[in-house]
């Protein structure tokens, strides 16, 4: 509902998250194989509560609201195949805000290297 | 510590990076003798009855951990009951009950609980899978059972961070510090020289 006052808005959260995949995953099927896992798992109330914010093919953000962080990190957790191509989502972290989100786990990830024991 | 039981042996380096200090890598019975990356080593043991579960017990090395993978409820029984058995190991067909659960913790034997098998089944296989674990935690609470979580992984793509072990089981409902605590005596008893039980160890040799 658009013009809520912030008391009355659901609080969100961002999951940062890395994908290690066998091939490349596209953005469209990374987001249809999590909403099957989240309607497999926890059926249909509360499956349109989850949005998938940004991703590059290796790094991304999921979105969702605060009340269904645990059954979203279990729906990423079980995920193993995006369409044929078996996969392995590696949660990053949890964030209030994207902004804090990238920074804070990212860009970190981006300019790391195994030198600097990243 | 963060220790996790594998069914291969993965990169050091990637390993670390999912929040795990160390390993224990299980292979078949005599298989593998050597030590791969610093990983302790395990062995599986999957017998067809309890007579053979005797006899394959008397031919493992004393430097490995013994696991014991079975789909039978009387082997997974007379295993706990064994002094050479360390962990019961986890997959997708095993069966255990509730006297097996009591007697592990009165035998000290750990129970392994491994992601991989919710990895492998969907639809209905699952359901009954989470199910099942959901009920064998509540069990493992009740009798305080020692207990490890794991990715029982046999690539890559079945290991998962440890953080995200750590939020899938508790989930379910499992004590996650006790699981750790269990996974770090049974690591130590085989990787430490110096460690003799839990609670005794040698501080200092002369």
């Amino acid at each position: 509902m658009k013009g809520l006052p912030p008391s009355l808005r659901k609080r969100k959260r961002y999951i940062a998250f890395h994908l290690i995949a066998e091939n490349r995953v596209g953005k469209v099927e990374l987001s249809r194989a999590l909403l099957d896992e989240l309607l497999a798992l926890f059926g249909e109330w509360g499956a349109d509560e989850v949005w998938l914010e940004y991703f590059d093919g290796e790094l991304g953000i999921v979105g969702c609201y605060h009340a269904s962080l645990e059954k979203v990190k279990v729906a990423i957790t079980l995920m193993s195949r995006v369409g044929e191509v078996r996969v392995n989502p590696v949660i990053l972290g949890v964030s209030g805000t994207i902004k804090r989100c990238r920074k804070k786990y990212l860009e970190v990830l981006k300019g790391a290297s195994s030198a600097d024991g990243l | 510590m963060q220790i996790d039981f594998l069914r291969f042996t993965p990169d050091r380096e990637f390993l670390i990076s999912l929040g795990f200090d160390n390993a224990v890598v299980f292979a078949d019975a005599g298989v593998s003798k050597e030590t791969n990356h610093g990983y302790v080593r395990g062995e599986i043991i999957r017998p067809e009855s309890a007579e053979d579960l005797r006899k394959k017990l008397r031919k493992v090395s004393k430097k490995s951990v013994v696991g014991v993978e079975s789909s039978s409820i009387p082997i997974n029984r007379e295993a706990v009951t064994r002094r050479r058995v360390d962990v019961i190991l986890d997959f997708a067909g095993r069966r255990i009950d509730y006297v097996t659960v009591k007697l592990a913790a009165e035998k000290d034997v750990v129970i392994e609980i491994c992601l991989s098998k919710f990895l492998l089944t969907r639809g209905a296989r699952r359901m009954r899978l989470l199910r099942e674990t959901e009920e064998l935690i509540r069990i493992i609470n009740k009798f305080d059972t020692p207990f490890v979580i794991t990715s029982g992984a046999t690539n890559i793509y079945e290991m998962r961070s440890a953080r995200q072990l750590k939020d899938f089981f508790s989930f379910l409902g499992a004590e996650i510090k006790k699981a750790e605590k269990h996974a770090e005596i049974l690591f130590r008893k085989y990787a430490d020289a110096n460690f003799i039980m839990n609670g005794l160890e040698i501080e200092e040799r002369p």
